[in-house]
């Protein structure tokens, strides 16, 4: 199908956009990489009166190190975030889950914040903000706002920015030399839709877990951590039956979430497995194999 | 305001400048079959799962599906009639010919542009790397080894033509 009506201006400057969305609010849709938007527009999901275009605006379009934290303009595309060696040297589980964002031609052009204000309950990004404690900087005309990343994801497809609002720059926490890590998917196909994504961050100091931070996609609901799989592994020393333990409470912990690619009972298979093999990784990454 | 006001832009089709005036909703993929009378560039889904529209965006592999054909002013748009011609095939075209990398055809002009945009940034891709990359587009009769086989096929070609 093809898209409905709408006006388009494409603002010179982020200060131009931000005045047409105070603008346009509610009736306007920010165009950015166009990868989501589009697909929505030509299937007819939404019609808003008018896109403003910012793909071009090159002063969100950056990736600098700085004060310990990765600074990411929300306009970088997905390929450029991928193939960065910042990215890699300082939040190597972006790097790694961005190998599971859609497919190249796609990732040519899509953004991280387009991507994560769309907030598709499949998507990967969202994820990785919420387990490396990423924070959000919102602008608008009248003012600028962090927000932290568990407050920023409302529910799926929505998030905390208000209709004027634009986001501008993800902030990562660099995260310390030597933690583990590891961001694994299940798709029917190579580069489809998620059924499960899991990810997981952690420390090991003398064979105790630190800082363990666990998290799951359903591709349903919202993105959240997983509490209880964390409590399980977070100041204990370290095992194979540790780390089952965790898994089982993650697949306990989640959200029953059932549709035509994967019934509730799947997911949740699918949800153990993927937390054993992601803590595995990042235990072995960390500098602690375990056997079997 | 009615929303069909037309937007100028200005793009660069394989090579050859043109200006035109256009709604803001019309797709990449329909200004270059309609407003440029390209028909090349293939409508498959349009909703950027299959690829058949994909074109180059100043060297970028990209779904023409996905885009706004204002979205390209002032770009570079190469699609699958940059490549060659009925009696003057370019190596990757003729790759596919030999090594029966088509049956219908529907996907090929999407296939040719994504590993022109492959071939340009690596001329040398092993297997692996062509099959990761492969996995952009859908064909619905080859069955992907025939394509593996042509790009392959296409890589041998192309090298071929330079020592000559």
């Amino acid at each position: 199908m093809k898209p409905p009506v709408f006006d388009y201006e494409r603002p010179p400057t982020l200060r131009a956009a931000l005045e047409a969305l105070s603008r346009h609010g509610g009736k306007a849709k920010l165009l950015a990489g166009g990868q989501s938007l589009i697909p929505q527009l030509n299937l007819r999901l939404i019609s808003p009166a008018r896109l403003i275009d910012v793909s071009r605006l090159a002063e969100l379009q950056y990736i600098i190190e700085e004060y310990g934290h990765v600074r990411v303009g929300a306009l970088t595309t997905h390929n450029t975030i991928l193939r960065s060696p910042i990215v890699a040297a300082n939040c190597p589980i972006m790097t790694e889950a961005y190998a599971h964002v859609a497919n190249h031609s796609i990732r040519n052009h899509g953004t991280i914040g387009g991507n994560l204000c769309h907030n598709d309950p499949a998507f990967e990004m969202p994820l990785v903000v919420m387990l490396t404690g990423g924070t959000m900087i919102a602008r608008s005309a009248r003012s600028t706002r962090t927000i932290a990343a568990e407050r920023f994801f409302k529910a799926p497809y929505a998030t905390d920015l208000a209709a004027d609002e634009m986001l501008t720059e993800i902030r990562i926490p660099r995260l310390a030399p030597g933690h583990g890590y590891a961001f694994l998917e299940i798709s029917q196909r190579y580069g489809d839709r998620s059924l499960i994504a899991a990810g997981c961050l952690l420390t090991l100091r003398y064979g105790t877990c630190r800082d363990v931070r666990v998290g799951i996609r359903n591709a349903v609901h919202n993105v959240f951590r997983l509490g209880s799989a964390e409590a399980k592994l977070e100041g204990k020393t370290l095992s194979a039956a540790l780390i089952d333990a965790a898994a089982e409470a993650a697949a306990a912990e989640l959200t029953p979430a059932g549709d035509l690619h994967a019934d509730e009972a799947y997911r949740r298979d699918l949800a153990a497995t993927l937390t054993r093999r992601v803590l595995r990784i990042a235990c072995a990454r960390a500098g602690q194999p375990l056997d079997g | 305001m009615t929303g069909m006001d037309e937007v100028e832009i200005n793009v660069t089709v394989n090579g050859r400048p043109f200006k035109r005036r256009v709604e803001p909703r019309l797709l990449l993929t329909d200004f270059v079959r309609h407003e440029i009378g390209l028909t090349g560039t293939h409508v498959g889904c349009e909703n950027g799962v299959c690829g058949a529209c994909t074109v180059l965006l100043d060297g970028l592999a990209t779904r023409a599906c996905c885009t706004l054909a204002v979205q390209a002013d002032g770009r570079r748009i190469e699609t699958v009639e940059s490549l060659g011609r009925v009696n003057n095939l370019s190596p990757l075209q003729r790759a596919f010919w030999e090594m029966h990398g088509l049956q219908c055809g529907y996907c090929t002009p999407g296939m040719l542009m994504l590993m022109t945009e492959l071939l340009r940034e690596n001329p040398h891709p092993d297997r692996d790397t062509i099959r990761a990359r492969l996995n952009d587009n859908i064909c619905r009769c080859t069955g992907y080894e025939d394509i593996v086989n042509s790009v392959e096929r296409a890589v041998e070609l192309m090298h071929a033509e330079q020592r000559r």
